[in-house]
């Protein structure tokens, strides 16, 4: 197998030369599949991943290879999956302040009608996604005339997303559980292989003739 | 133990009670297979098949080999491929998500603080889930394979 790589730099980090060094064995290059990137995915990230994989597990032939593009892959799936998952309940939080507050305002203002409410309500909740402190306090404040808090809009909008959630929790689950499925494999591989190199050695150290010494007598005369 | 009677009657029962009905329903049913092909036999000479045969070649590689070796290595190199499928399917499934926005225009951005559209991510897990299946199968396969390749090299 050919391999060329550098050390990693002293600070951990792994260098350009090895993020594009050829470390795939060019015959086993074109069985490995394409990177399942999407949008907002670079391949730069996936191949440093892959880099410092192969590194620490230096596969020693093609299946030793597919796995390692395997564990790299499950981990990333389970990384985009979390992501997924955090954009999903950001997403629904803002719509639940958007909507609480939207009651809220209508509740408390005086002649406030239901458009002008979710108005009000709409530019405070993108005050809050967006860190405006003035807007963040206004919002809290509406909020809590109401007898509500931020844990109020956060339950809300984990509530109307919870059955989501937690399938995208078990679908997280399934990718680490097959990692180390994967893991689990490579190392019973290469424990089955090194019990048989022991054993072949074992066998060829008794199959050795040992050559008897001439004796004494033999010798003198 | 079943009786030969009681079996004949349980098979003519099972046969008025699953399945497709209508001829609608049956030609909806002819076409899952073709829907995402995962379920799909891979046809001699297809490029898939090709694909499949210098997987299982590289896998045998230069290690002396006898008939059951290259059984094993082909019965891998198809599992490995139905898993690289599944998973391309699967990113395939999150580009759509990621591009269709509800039907508005794609170049606009979701309402600010989400990076989603999540009314569809409904679909999209039900899509992933349901891939699931076909790659647990593929994922054992290839196990067993590989274990009985590693045995013989």
């Amino acid at each position: 197998m050919q391999t060329e790589h550098k050390l990693k730099n002293p600070n951990g980090r792994v260098s350009e030369d090895q993020l594009t060094a050829k470390l795939i064995p060019p015959e086993i290059e074109p069985h490995l599949g394409e990177p399942p990137l999407i949008c907002g995915e670079t391949r730069e990230d996936y191949e440093a991943l892959f880099t410092q994989l192969v590194l620490k597990v230096e596969p020693k032939d093609i299946i030793e290879w597919i796995w390692v593009k395997d564990v790299l892959d499950l981990i990333w799936e389970a990384k985009r999956l979390r992501n997924l998952k955090a954009a999903l309940l950001r997403s629904e939080t803002y719509k639940s302040s958007e909507r609480i507050l939207g009651d809220v305002i209508e509740g408390l203002i005086e002649d406030a009608d239901y458009y002008s409410s979710k108005k009000i309500a709409r530019q405070l909740a993108i005050g809050w996604t967006e860190k405006n402190t003035q807007k963040t306090q206004d919002l809290k404040g509406l909020l809590a005339k109401a007898g509500h808090d931020i844990n109020t809009v956060t339950s809300d909008a984990l509530t109307k997303k919870l059955y989501d959630i937690e399938r995208i929790e078990r679908m997280i689950a399934s990718c680490d559980k097959r990692r180390d499925d994967v893991l689990r494999e490579i190392e019973r591989s290469r424990e089955n292989l090194a019990k048989r190199i022991k054993e072949q050695a074992q066998q060829l150290i008794e199959d050795i003739e040992v050559e008897p010494t001439p004796s004494p007598r033999t010798e003198t005369s | 133990m079943t009786s030969e009677i009681h079996a004949l009657s349980n098979k003519h029962n099972a046969r008025r009670s699953t399945g497709p009905k209508t001829s609608a329903g049956k030609q909806k049913a002819k076409m899952n297979s073709l829907k995402h092909g995962l379920a799909m036999a891979i046809i001699k000479g297809s490029p898939a098949d090709m694909e499949i045969k210098k997987l299982a070649g590289a896998i045998v590689g230069n290690n002396p080999v006898n008939l059951e070796a290259l059984i094993y290595a082909r019965e891998a190199a198809e599992a490995e491929f139905l898993i690289q499928r599944a998973r391309s399917t699967r990113t395939s499934f999150l580009k759509a998500y990621d591009i269709k926005r509800d039907g508005v225009d794609q170049t606009q951005e979701p309402p600010k603080g989400s990076q989603y559209w999540p009314k569809d991510i409904e679909e999209v897990i039900n899509d992933i889930i349901f891939l699931d299946r076909y790659e647990r199968r593929a994922r054992s396969r290839r196990k067993k394979a590989f274990r009985k390749l590693k045995e013989m090299m």
